[in-house]
């Protein structure tokens, strides 16, 4: 977790970072074999869907929306790609939308757009924006004071709630202005219409990804992104399935308490596959997003865990939080920025999982367990940095002795966050613990 | 063979290949259920094709607190801070669900308070499924049973059946206990049906006084107020932290609420019959979350009418929902369960006595 330095970001509509626009645009040159191949992929996988009913009405609309527009976005020219997208995912919004919702989003972000874009000081454009959701969050809580259809607040939280801040952020650090298409085409993209628990993309990557390669590796590699979502979504059915005998009063067993525990932890292959099915998505046009989760049930340890689940997440907090509070501090001593840049991390991650259930669910209380879970959390990766910190690891060939320790290292952090997930999951402290021990109960 | 590997068209063909790997899965459930030890696969292949249990995972949460789907259907309801917190409208056409009801707000045709001549009453207590959740009045299974009891006369033709359906939806344990000491006594019943579902005795057995507790209602029993009391329940929790607290005592309020219904009725004698009634879904999970209550209920002495396995050996149960997903069963399921409760009622002599008000030799049975 040591950092690097951050470096400005380009908000200028030139779609791409380290690929140049006409590499961009070689990579994106058609080739109908290969068009054929990823297309017969999409069909299956439209079939795969079908055959395990993983489509709602909603989301078969999402569906044929997205494998649509990318049979003609193929196909146009490279400067039409990212003006059809935004308009086919604007076009989209009505059709997986109620009208009325889907106009206010829309309009909103053509606000947001306007304020980021006006000539007046930074902070008093950070203000207007501030003031706007400061309304919103108002509107929410008071929900007959505005005449706003209750349809609109999950969407808009899950399009602006969380990447609006990247954006700032990385206007903040630019020297160039907000500039029309990028800005469309980072927030307004169709599958946020339908999916309100959305990845945090970060701008500068997805700028910077923009057909980097070829469009059929990319393509391809979003397919099967898509697919592995897609087996995720359909073990997460199992899981449930295996824990639905677990009443807490029935979990009167230490095996049913195990497997009840590991169950819980395993819920989380729902958010990991819905995330890879809607980086996935994103790849049939262009945008060479990284993963968003990578084999966390693997971790080795605590900041193991951290960089492998939820990736987009940590990236956030880590552009963010952790570097400004790093560099802030850094002249104080490279290990005390370090602990304090951690502490700040978790303290906001767990106060934005507050923030994000408002968005989504509307007001909700504040619950120990998440602070509990967040401090717990925290505090192991802080440990587990300060070990880590100034200790070299040659690389060597690995023994057996190497992988044993590996296995024990796998299995402490699956139990550790096993316990910990478990706990989270928890209405309350009071829930969690008459879960840990009504088996003992039950046998005394 | 690692630049091989990720090539576009290895990568291309092996995706294909797991794709199509994944589609013949799907259909392989019905041949692997033919085979002798092929039921548990064929069944895990059928819930992972199910989406029903999606819709209450169970699961509490953050994600799922997140992904949590929210419903309201207020207009079709009276509220008036009772016991029983909401009941249909009378006269209601809910086009939607299909559900209509009389002027005293039960499903089905217009009836009369006072038991017209030679009418035996069986009323019938439960929940969506029960009430016909977007099924039609005349295609229940209550309304089919009275029909069949009426075309076959195991009383003789001077003895007409009526079943009066107050089940409305989402109706838990403790609510169908009010109704029978409360709401459907002025009908005057001969015999009760008690629908016995998952959504009574399982995820949302507390649904109903998570209601009470949130909306200050009086409890108005003494074994719920004394439920409430110890499990520290307070108008300001959350419906999460209420369901949390409630949890150890379900067993116990539904045994306490099985025992004050069976007490009731008996005063009053009338004979009870619990019904076990399946949902529309994949995996046998009715029987799973049932697992338990019917030997709670035969421990207490009441009449058990099995019928969980209305569905059994239907791998895609579908084509009986309502709609694919939903766990309400369709006209056909009503059908099914239907026959299913008429075989087993007939089948069962305690039963049948109560349904008929005559013994096989043709005594009247004793409360």
């Amino acid at each position: 977790m040591r950092p690097t330095a951050a470096g400005a970001t380009d908000l200028a509509a030139a779609p791409a970072g380290s690929s140049s626009p006409s590499a961009a645009e070689a990579h994106a040159t058609p080739d109908l074999r290969r068009f054929l191949v990823l297309s017969a992929q999409l069909g299956l996988l439209a079939v795969v869907f079908s055959l395990f009913n993983l489509e709602s009405a909603g989301f078969g609309k999402l569906l044929v929306g997205v494998f649509g527009i990318f049979a003609v976005h193929y196909w146009v020219p490279f400067r039409f790609k990212e003006p059809l997208w935004i308009l086919a995912s604007m076009g989209g919004a009505f059709w997986v939308l109620d009208p009325l919702p889907a106009a206010l989003v829309i309009a909103t972000g053509f606000a947001f757009f306007l304020i980021l874009r006006s000539p007046v000081a930074l902070v008093w454009r950070f203000l207007a924006i501030g003031a706007i959701f400061a309304m919103l969050a108002y509107s929410r809580v008071f929900t007959d004071r505005l005449p706003i259809p209750p349809a609109f607040y999950p969407v808009f939280g899950a399009i602006f709630m969380f990447r609006i801040v990247i954006y700032m952020y990385d206007l903040a650090h630019s020297s160039e202005p907000a500039q029309l298409l990028p800005f469309l085409s980072y927030f307004l993209i169709l599958p946020n219409f339908y999916f309100t628990l959305f990845p945090i993309i970060d701008f500068k990557t997805m700028r910077r990804s923009y057909y980097q390669r070829d469009i059929h590796e990319i393509a391809q590699q979003g397919i099967q992104w898509m697919m592995r979502g897609a087996i995720q979504l359909i073990l997460y059915r199992l899981v449930v399935y295996f824990k639905d005998p677990y009443l807490p009063d029935r979990v009167d067993s230490f095996p049913k308490l195990l497997l009840t525990m590991v169950l819980t932890y395993l819920t989380y292959i729902n958010v990991s596959g819905q995330f890879h099915f809607i980086v996935g998505m994103l790849h049939l046009f262009g945008y060479d997003l990284p993963e968003t989760n990578h084999k966390y049930l693997l971790a080795r340890s605590f900041t193991d865990f951290w960089r492998r689940a939820n990736i987009y997440w940590k990236d956030f907090m880590v552009k963010v939080i952790y570097f400004p509070v790093y560099f802030k501090l850094r002249k104080k001593g490279d290990k005390l920025a370090q602990v304090f840049a951690i502490i700040a991390v978790f303290a906001v991650t767990w106060a934005l999982h507050w923030y994000q259930s408002f968005w989504l669910v509307g007001p909700t209380t504040m619950s120990a367990n998440d602070v509990l879970f967040y401090t717990i959390l925290g505090l192991l990766v802080l440990i587990n940095v300060l070990l880590e910190t100034g200790r070299k690891r040659p690389k060597q060939a690995p023994t057996l002795g190497s992988r044993a320790i590996h296995a024990v290292q796998v299995l402490g952090v699956f139990t550790t966050v096993t316990i910990l997930w478990t706990f989270w999951s928890s209405p309350s402290i009071g829930a969690w613990y008459y879960l840990m021990t009504h088996w003992a109960r039950s046998h005394s | 063979m690692q630049n091989k590997l990720k090539s576009f068209w290895w990568r291309a063909a092996l995706t294909a290949a797991s794709l199509l790997g994944l589609a013949g899965l799907a259909e392989a459930a019905a041949g692997l259920d033919m085979l002798p030890h092929g039921h548990f696969p064929a069944l895990l292949i059928s819930v992972t094709r199910g989406r029903e249990i999606m819709d209450r995972p169970g699961v509490t949460g953050y994600y799922e607190r997140l992904l949590a789907k929210d419903s309201r259907m207020d207009r079709n309801y009276v509220y008036d801070k009772s016991f029983l917190v909401y009941w249909f409208k009378p006269h209601l056409t809910w086009e939607h669900d299909h559900v209509t009801t009389n002027g005293f707000g039960m499903v089905g045709p217009e009836t009369t308070l006072s038991k017209p001549p030679g009418v035996r009453r069986i009323a019938l207590l439960g929940a969506s499924i029960s009430a016909g959740h977007m099924v039609q009045a005349d295609q229940t299974f209550g309304a089919l049973l009275e029909r069949r009891l009426n075309a076959d006369q195991p009383d003789g033709p001077s003895q007409r059946f009526e079943v009066l359906n107050f089940a409305c939806i989402a109706y838990v344990l403790t609510q169908e206990l009010d109704l029978a000491v409360e709401r459907s006594v002025p009908f005057n019943p001969d015999v009760y049906l008690l629908d016995v579902n998952e959504l009574a005795t399982y995820l949302s057995w507390d649904r109903h006084l998570i209601q009470v507790v949130q909306q200050g209602i009086d409890p108005k029993y003494d074994f719920l107020r004394e439920t409430l009391r110890q499990s520290g329940v307070s108008s300001g929790d959350d419906a999460l932290i209420l369901s949390a607290k409630l949890a150890p005592y379900r067993m116990t309020v539904l045994r306490d609420s099985f025992v004050k219904l069976k007490t009731e009725l008996a005063n009053r004698h009338t004979p009870l019959i619990a019904v076990l009634v399946p949902s529309v879904e994949e995996g046998e999970l009715s029987r799973r979350r049932l697992e338990g209550v019917r030997d709670l209920l035969t421990s207490l002495d009441i009449t058990v009418v099995d019928l969980l396995d209305t569905f059994d050996g239907i791998l895609d149960t579908a084509p009986l929902a309502v709609y694919r997903g939903d766990v309400h069963p369709n006209a056909r399921g009503h059908r099914m369960l239907s026959e299913n409760l008429y075989t087993k009622l007939k089948a069962q002599p305690r039963a049948w006595a109560a349904i008929t008000g005559h013994d096989s030799e043709g005594a009247a049975p004793a409360p």
